[in-house]
């Protein structure tokens, strides 16, 4: 992948199926599991993430190098609006990829430990199922089908909470 | 073999050593098939479901089995009276939030987003804030619209247990006061209040000028007045002993004086609403107390609106004197620009001084402000000078593309802004003579929202 021209510390992570992909120690960061290693001191030189392929890890790198070029939100108090803006529409752009690979992604910063990123993919998913029907949203997150309630089974769980069935 | 639990196992266990390639299983055969989402930790689950207006959390009952009592044990409830599809009318809302209350898992403390149009006359309302406030509810986010004059409910402010009040009056019309009670309010485990657009009002007898809420509020650490109206007040008791940060941002009227006693305040921050209204702002902010020992960060702003200098250069100068122990100091550029000062410099030792708010047209503000950098900072050589000068290096193209459309963005904003204050400023001089006319103008809009919403 890309190597920035700096001299800074550089951390190489290897996806599942053996890509690797070189970042400034900072864009890591942004990973508070991989912060967590790299301070214990067991980062070696190759962080190996058996559970991320590579397309998910190209797409959650492209995420943390943007947050981490800009401005922290708690600098000051006088915030770059526009950095803030600009982030702004980063984040719209970068949701606006299908659901199977929202929900890798989902997984993926739940295991990095990326707050933000966990957040704006909770956000897309809301956002995609709000007012939709039950066989909308099951088939949307592709809900086990083993998993679903016999028809008595539902009408029950909709009698229990007709109140907020109109 | 189960993804997820691998996952929780590894994110669990920061131990040293963690590897995390111990998953190499059959990811092949998950992709596409499995349901990824529902193997996801509640609390993740519950994060997507915070996003989601009530009626819809509840309705994943029907999902699955996994999901059928998932949303009884969420923590994060937003509750919108403004879906007028689902709640014709304020009762159907009110019982909403009553079943929606009793139904959920009360084992945990709730988080509460609140949102509704109408007045505290309305007992509908009065229920509704009612059933939040026996919940077991440690936030309340409380968002209303009502165009009348209405009294705030005494018991929202007497809870043991809410450790976050923000308060947003959604009608920016100051004739809609809202009066909220004079007494103390007791919210002892309360340690973030949040205020916006609210008008404080004292008894109408006019003796009594001077108003003291929070010494109840033993706890309060972050209060935040935003665009809130004070001017009625002469005197504005802030009492609280463990308040750290205090705002008072975009303020159309400030009291005559606040009488604040925060031996831990660490963080200040005052600002005027932009308007270009020369007297929408005659005085700014005065503080009758003597000293802020802990303070390290003051950060004040005029905006562009045009104080008399006269009067209220001295106030500033005195309020930096009490500021003399402040580290970090930010200012913009209206606030400074005449504040070259023939007396001794105020502050005993500044790390660093911020300008800001310098545009391009304003390069004799600039000149000035090199002045009173040396002013302000001649007992501190070391500090850092930061001067937030608009860009005008080398952009490519996309970049003045950009640009240009946040400026315009962010001039609309303030446009708006100003519009807002400038007609509630006019308003309250002309003894509410507009008052009519711009009722009527949120009457219509509303009612052209209105199809919209369906």
């Amino acid at each position: 992948m890309s190597t920035s021209s700096s001299s800074s510390k550089k951390i190489v992570l290897k996806s599942a199926d053996n890509e690797t992909f070189e970042i400034d120690e900072i864009v890591a960061l942004e990973s508070q599991a991989i912060k967590n290693m790299i301070e214990d001191e067991c980062a070696d030189n190759v962080i190996p993430l058996g559970n991320i392929d590579s397309k998910t890890l190209s797409k959650i790198i492209e995420y943390c190098k943007k947050h981490a070029e800009s401005p922290k939100k708690d600098d000051n108090a006088d915030i770059d609006e526009k950095a803030v803006e600009d982030l702004k529409s980063f984040d719209a752009e970068f949701a606006k990829v299908d659901m199977p690979l929202i929900q890798d992604i989902l997984m993926a910063a739940n295991f990095l430990n990326i707050d933000n990123l966990i957040g704006l993919m909770c956000r897309t998913i809301a956002d995609r199922i709000k007012g939709k029907t039950p066989e909308e949203i099951r088939k949307i997150l592709n809900i086990n089908k083993n998993d679903l309630l016999s028809p008595e089974q539902e009408a029950k769980a909709r009698e229990e909470n007709s109140w907020a069935f109109d | 073999m189960d993804l997820s639990n691998i996952i929780d196992r590894n994110y669990s266990s920061k131990i040293k050593g963690l590897r995390m390639d111990l998953v190499h299983d059959d990811r092949a055969n998950i992709i596409g098939e499995e349901d990824r989402l529902s193997n996801l930790p509640e609390d993740i689950i519950h994060h997507i479901l915070s996003y989601l207006d009530m009626q819809y959390v509840v309705q994943t009952c029907r999902l699955s089995k996994r999901w059928k009592h998932t949303w009884t044990s969420i923590t994060y409830l937003r509750l919108n009276g403004d879906d007028k599809e689902l709640f014709p009318s304020l009762s159907d809302f009110s019982e909403f939030v009553k079943c929606a209350l009793s139904h959920r898992n009360n084992q945990t403390e709730a988080e509460v987003e609140l949102t509704f149009t109408g007045s505290t006359k309305n007992s509908d309302v009065r229920n509704i804030i009612n059933d939040v406030c026996l919940h077991n509810v440690r936030k309340l986010i409380m968002t209303w619209f009502s165009r009348s004059i209405h009294d705030f409910l005494p018991f929202l402010f007497s809870s043991h247990t809410l450790k976050h009040l923000t308060l947003n009056n959604k009608c920016h019309h100051l004739s809609a006061k809202i009066r909220i009670p004079k007494s103390d309010w007791d919210l002892p485990a309360l340690e973030t209040l949040y205020l916006s657009y609210m008008c404080f009002e004292v008894s109408r007898d006019g003796n009594d000028k001077s108003l003291s809420l929070f010494s109840k509020c033993v706890n309060l650490k972050d209060l935040t007045f935003h665009k809130c109206y004070l001017d009625p007040l002469e005197i504005f008791n802030v009492c609280c002993p463990k308040l750290s940060n205090l705002s008072i941002i975009n303020t159309l009227k400030f009291p005559k004086a606040v009488n604040l006693v925060a031996p831990h305040l660490k963080n200040l921050t005052a600002t005027v609403a932009p308007v270009r209204h020369k007297s929408a702002i005659n005085k700014y902010l005065h503080f009758s107390t003597e000293r802020f020992n802990s303070l390290e960060t003051v950060n004040l702003s005029l905006g562009n609106s045009r104080c008399d200098k006269n009067i209220y250069v001295p106030v500033l100068l005195n309020m930096f004197k009490k500021f003399s122990n402040a580290k970090d100091l930010i200012l913009d550029v209206y606030i400074i620009e005449d504040q070259i000062s023939p007396t001794p410099c105020p502050f005993n030792n500044l790390k660093s001084l911020k300008i800001g708010n310098v545009t391009r047209s304003n390069r004799i503000a600039k000149h000035r402000s090199e002045k009173v950098k040396n002013y302000l900072l001649r007992n501190s050589p070391n500090a850092t000078f930061i001067m937030n000068l608009p860009k005008s290096q080398k952009r490519s193209r996309q970049k003045v593309y950009t640009d240009t459309m946040a400026n315009k963005v962010a001039k609309l904003e303030t446009a708006k802004d100003e519009a807002i204050a400038v007609a509630s400023s006019l308003d309250v001089w002309y003894g509410g003579m507009l008052e009519n006319g711009i009722a009527l103008k949120n009457e219509n809009a509303e009612q052209e929202n209105e199809p919209k919403r369906k």
